[in-house]
């Protein structure tokens, strides 16, 4: 839907459709933007017209989804991720999206809208949700993808190293979208992993997703989750760590893995 | 005796019947022929010199149909003529038709005397002639109508030539006509005659074919190459004036946007200094640039930095989409977020015109930085690397974000860095981002 412009004396919306030489029905220029015919409220046109995608970003309390998003974002926004992938740049779709952005503790289940480009390829559209862990499982049939972060302090092995109480376990997954299982909070179980691990050499840059390191990761990831338990790992699903704090350490791996699995970024088979 | 009679009677009066019966068709052929011309030239004139609702105030010529609708009524009017003086029976108001009169003779003979002629023939002859007549104006209404009808299509075939052929070759030569006070794009260009009436649809058609004549008597060429181009344009919505170069010059919509205080006001003022331009206190420039080959009619918009950092304001700044590129002014020293300006115009371009535009950066307020920091220090004054070396000094400042956004969306980047301090401070000339918006050479 469109709404009537300023110079309009009616100031009504009306269909995308109504619209005649770019005028409203009643040849007036109409405001720029699409409004929702439910809510009256902005959608922009990159999202209601490009395949846009859904991501939930999924998590525990605590487990520092927030915290990603955060960071996710601003090192999109800001082009540090542009170093990893040259020529990429993100925006944040709407007035909503810049506002949710800005205050990313409030408790929404409002969506994060973001455009990612780059040179010579079109145009990906992401709508990132974040949600809690016992989130409707309906949710996922709509869902291009799932970043479940695992916050490392709850799994049973790390609380007993730590010395912890044990947790209840949480329930097990069972859907079929592409999940980026990613261990969280990497700096506080940072001195497990010896000088050799994956986990300790930053992301390579490159044009493309290097596919050879996220398997190195993979793997290294996957076997601290079995040794330390509590993570029911689900089909399809592609391990991560990644600590947000302190300017960010491999956190952008699993949007980049989820990226190629849209084919909306390259995959490099060699290592860089 | 009686048979001898009726056979005496009948030898005679049967010829005199046939020969009586063609001399009253042949007659009533020729008054009824008379009649009809008559009639044809008693036709009042048709008042197609009328103002229609919806058109411009201006004569429909008669070429263009009202021609037809003559014919039509010169037919239908002869008819009833040739009625009236043949056929038609006595009316209290109308005149006595001849077959009303000799009926009526024959009526009081009737009473009087002895019948002498049957009234049946009388009226079969009057019948017949008047069938002739009605032929012959079938006749000649059809040659009529069929010459009429292709002096009419000739004319409407003309004017739809010559209103397409103006059309295209506007289109051609990326001929627009943009109001620049109310941000829109119009069909055409109105024309206000000296009367004051405004015509919202001066091209070739049922008004006019080279010229129409307006309501109140004057003419007007309804073509460019007629004189259309001298007569005063102005806005069909707003009413104001265009520029006299709005028809034959392509017009460039060029925005000048930036955050609050970035220095775009300095920027156009600058830059229309340098084009030989008077600066006033507008937010609408409007200048004549190029050669007679390359000539443009460039509008430029200093747009409010208010209008770039609220959405609601932007999206009702309709210049934005009639923008044929884009100037973006960037204080070095600002803190708002020029990424958030950028995102905010793109996504608003986006629900207009999209972004396939030229984008001019330009660097504002260099000359405020140490001259070691400047981003032309130790760069040769070539437009390719003074470019790059600006692209280079945002990249070292932590801009990529806004270097990839600006190269991902638009078709072409280039950076200027321009100073309004003098030509001592180094920097591009000031002109030099709205000349390559244009393609055109630099002063």
């Amino acid at each position: 839907m469109m709404s009537c412009g300023p110079h309009c004396p009616t100031g009504t919306t009306f269909p995308v459709k109504a619209l005649r030489r770019g005028r409203c029905a009643h040849g007036r220029l109409p405001r720029a933007r699409r409004v929702c015919p439910a809510c009256a409220r902005a959608v922009p046109r990159e999202y209601a017209e490009a395949s846009s995608r859904a991501i939930l970003v999924v998590g525990t309390d605590q487990a520092g989804k927030s915290t990603w998003l955060a960071e996710i974002v601003r090192q999109l926004s800001t082009g540090e991720i542009a170093h990893t992938v040259p020529g990429l740049s993100v925006h944040l779709l709407g007035d909503s999206s810049r506002a949710r952005y800005a205050n990313l503790d409030a408790p929404t289940t409002e969506p994060l809208l973001i455009s990612i480009r780059r040179p010579g390829a079109k145009p990906v559209v992401l709508a990132l949700y974040e949600l809690p862990e016992d989130c409707p499982p309906d949710l996922f049939g709509m869902a291009a993808g799932v970043v479940r972060l695992v916050d490392p302090t709850r799994l049973p092995g790390v609380r007993r190293l730590f010395g912890l109480e044990p947790l209840h376990p949480t329930s097990p997954w069972a859907h079929r979208v592409p999940v980026a299982v990613t261990v969280s909070k990497l700096d506080l179980v940072w001195d497990m992993f010896d000088n050799g691990s994956p986990l300790r050499r930053p992301s390579p840059h490159g044009r493309d997703y290097v596919e050879s390191d996220g398997l190195d990761v993979h793997h290294e990831v996957e076997a601290w989750l079995t040794r330390w338990g509590g993570v029911d790992l689900p089909s399809g699903h592609r391990c991560f760590a990644l600590s947000a704090l302190a300017g960010g350490y491999r956190v952008a791996d699993p949007l980049l893995w989820l990226l190629t699995r849209f084919g909306a970024l390259g995959v490099a088979r060699g290592r860089s | 005796m009686g048979t001898l009679a009726a056979v005496v009677g009948f030898a005679v009066l049967t010829p005199m019947v046939l020969v009586l019966f063609a001399v009253v068709s042949v007659t009533s052929t020729a008054i009824g022929i008379g009649a009809a011309v008559r009639g044809l030239t008693r036709t009042t004139r048709v008042a197609h010199r009328v103002p229609v609702p919806g058109k411009d105030p201006a004569h429909r010529i008669y070429l263009s149909g009202p021609v037809l609708r003559d014919v039509s009524r010169c037919a239908r009017a002869a008819v009833r003529a040739a009625h009236s003086r043949l056929l038609a029976l006595p009316d209290q108001e109308g005149p006595e038709s001849l077959f009303a009169r000799l009926w009526r003779r024959q009526s009081i003979r009737n009473h009087d005397g002895p019948l002498i002629l049957p009234p049946a023939s009388v009226a079969g002859g009057y019948a017949l002639g008047f069938a002739t007549v009605v032929l012959l104006i079938a006749m000649a209404t059809a040659v009529h109508a069929l010459l009429a009808g292709l002096v009419v299509l000739g004319v409407r075939t003309t004017a739809c030539v010559l209103r397409r052929f103006e059309i295209t070759a506007q289109a051609l030569r990326g001929i627009t006509t943009d109001c620049a006070t109310c941000q829109q794009r119009l069909v055409r260009p109105a024309f206000a005659c000296e009367c004051g009436q405004i015509h919202h649809n001066l091209v070739p058609g049922d008004q006019g074919v080279f010229r129409r004549t307006c309501l109140c008597g004057r003419r007007l060429p309804t073509l460019l190459i007629n004189g259309k181009r001298t007569l005063h344009a102005c806005c069909g919505l707003c009413r104001s004036p265009l520029p006299a170069s709005a028809q034959s010059v392509p017009a460039v919509h060029l925005p000048v946007v930036g955050g609050t205080a970035a220095g775009k006001s300095a920027f156009t003022r600058a830059a229309l200094t340098r084009l030989n331009h008077a600066y006033t206190a507008s937010s609408l420039h409007s200048i004549l640039l190029g050669d007679k080959h390359l000539r443009r009619l460039v509008h430029l918009y200093d747009a409010p930095g208010e209008v770039v950092e609220r959405t609601e304001h932007l999206e009702v700044a309709a210049f934005l989409g009639l923008a044929g590129g884009m100037v973006l002014v960037v204080d070095p020293h600002a803190r708002i977020d020029q990424k958030t300006v950028l995102d905010r115009l793109v996504e608003t371009l986006a629900e207009t015109r999209g972004t396939a535009i030229p984008l001019a950066v330009v660097i504002s307020k260099a000359d405020a930085l140490p001259p070691a920091c400047h981003p032309y220090a130790g760069v040769a004054p070539d437009p390719s690397a003074r470019s790059m070396a600006a692209r280079q000094w945002l990249l070292d400042h932590g801009r990529i974000d806004l270097l990839n956004s600006a190269d991902n969306h638009f078709t072409q980047v280039r950076y200027f860095v321009v100073s309004s301090q003098g030509a001592d401070v180094p920097g591009d000339d000031p002109a030099s981002p709205v000349l390559w918006l244009l393609g055109l050479p630099p002063k």
